[in-house]
């Protein structure tokens, strides 16, 4: 199950004998013995369930997506023993870059492991398969793009920020300097006045001095 | 002749009985009182082989009524919380989870059972004879038996034997006072006894015997479950 493909489950008509449970490699069935790939699986498709978002949903069809898995639920026409509808669930991953094609590929998935377990997934019933499988794929896009525009903006808001950041310390460094020299001119000020005062000083003394 | 104490006598039965009276209505609120506290709040595992009604219960519980149509129930679905209304009982269930049948999916039962304050366990009595049905079924119990031993909560488990309709006699068809000679008989059999001895002993599993065929059934069987709930926390 580690694999990319999909898996697929279904549960007995007569709800007793094992469940079909199966990877698209081949559609063989895993036997009710190898409980860890029949758990592993169990755990995925719940995972997906409790953690992810419900993208879909028209009567017993549904979809849901987490991160890139997903799972379709798509109902064939047999009704099991106590008359209840049989689901099919489809496990798998999104692509990175998935094809055109990929929503029907899908769909034929389904179609291909109902039929090799006896059962009819009707035109209808794979045409709102497909708007299932849609669904995923809008969802997947609008993450995706949601994905980008995140990164981009976390980008400019870096380099915004870093620019800011140069510009204080500019700021910071060239107003420390003007302070530097408005201090130091202060003191070229301070100089000078005490300069002319002492010179004042002098001028005062000397006349009085000379004057007598 | 009257006679001189009549009045007197009388008097006395008239305080008497509005004394018991007033008694029994306190009686009543004081039990009252303790019902609508013990069902309050309950988280239950509701558990089981698949299509022995696990959904349908779980739905009567969080709707009162039962649906046109069923699915087969493949993956873990939450439910939502509800106010149940039953006779003199007022349930209150908190959400919860309505799990498949298979036993892929026993890791998904254990987290539910160990967030859970009642466990229900259903299981088809017209498939009991059934060699498979009753392996599968011991299973079952001996992991629910593993997880509630590991539990710091005491848990009452519930084996809801469902399908009662289908057996020989139809359960629901019996008038009252044979449907316990029914129930007698079933608990009597080696499968039930065997079942109670893997699930813990009579302390800790109770039996509740019906059918989920129609509203009237369903409704009988979830009262018939919390009634002896109720007295079970007593």
């Amino acid at each position: 199950m580690n694999n990319r493909g999909l898996s697929f489950r279904a549960q007995s008509l007569d709800n007793k004998t094992p469940d079909p449970v199966a990877v698209q490699i081949d559609n063989q069935i895993i036997p009710e013995e190898d409980t860890d790939k029949r758990r592993e699986l169990a755990q995925n498709i719940s995972e997906v369930v409790s953690d992810g978002t419900q993208v879909f949903s028209e009567g017993s069809h549904n979809a849901f997506l987490h991160g890139d898995r997903f799972l379709l639920e798509t109902p064939p026409e047999e009704l099991d023993n106590a008359g209840r509808v049989t689901p099919i669930l489809c496990y798998g991953h999104v692509p990175d870059k998935p094809p055109a094609s990929w929503s029907g590929k899908i769909v034929k998935a389904v179609v291909g492991f109902a039929e090799h377990i006896g059962r009819t997934i009707s035109p209808e019933s794979q045409e709102i398969a497909g708007h299932g499988v849609d669904a995923i794929l809008e969802e997947t896009l609008k993450k995706n793009r949601m994905r980008v525009i995140g990164k981009t903006l976390w980008g400019v808001g870096m380099g915004v920020g870093a620019s800011v950041i140069a510009v204080l310390i500019a700021f910071v460094k060239v107003s420390t300097e003007i302070t530097r020299l408005r201090k130091r001119r202060k003191k070229v000020l301070w100089g000078a006045g005490i300069l002319v005062i002492v010179l004042a000083v002098l001028g005062v003394i000397y006349k009085i001095l000379f004057r007598e | 002749m009257k006679n001189p104490f009549q009045k007197k006598t009388d008097w006395e039965s008239v305080i008497a009985i509005a004394l018991g009276g007033a008694g029994a209505a306190i009686w009543a609120l004081l039990i009252r009182d303790t019902i609508l506290t013990i069902i309050k709040g309950k988280r239950l595992a509701v558990l089981g082989e698949r299509g022995v009604g696990k959904t349908v219960l779980m739905d009567f519980l969080i709707q009162g009524t039962l649906r046109k149509e069923y699915v087969q129930t493949l993956y873990p679905k939450k439910t939502i919380p509800n106010d149940l209304k039953l006779k003199d009982l007022k349930l209150r269930i908190k959400k919860s989870t309505d799990v498949p049948g298979s036993e892929d999916f026993h890791a998904q039962w254990e987290d539910l059972t160990r967030k859970s304050d009642i466990v229900l366990y259903l299981l088809r009595v017209d498939m009991m004879e059934d060699e498979d049905t009753q392996e599968r079924v011991k299973r079952d119990m001996g992991q629910i038996e593993s997880w509630l031993r590991e539990s710091p909560k005491k848990f009452p488990l519930f084996i809801i034997g469902t399908h009662c309709d289908l057996t020989d006699t139809d359960f629901t068809k019996l008038p009252k006072h044979q449907k316990g000679d029914y129930v007698d008989d079933l608990r009597r059999r080696p499968i039930f006894r065997s079942i109670e001895q893997i699930a813990g002993g009579g302390g800790r599993v109770r039996f509740a015997f019906g059918s989920l065929r129609s509203q009237n059934t369903t409704e009988d069987l979830v009262y018939e479950i919390f009634d002896q709930a109720v007295n079970l926390n007593e």
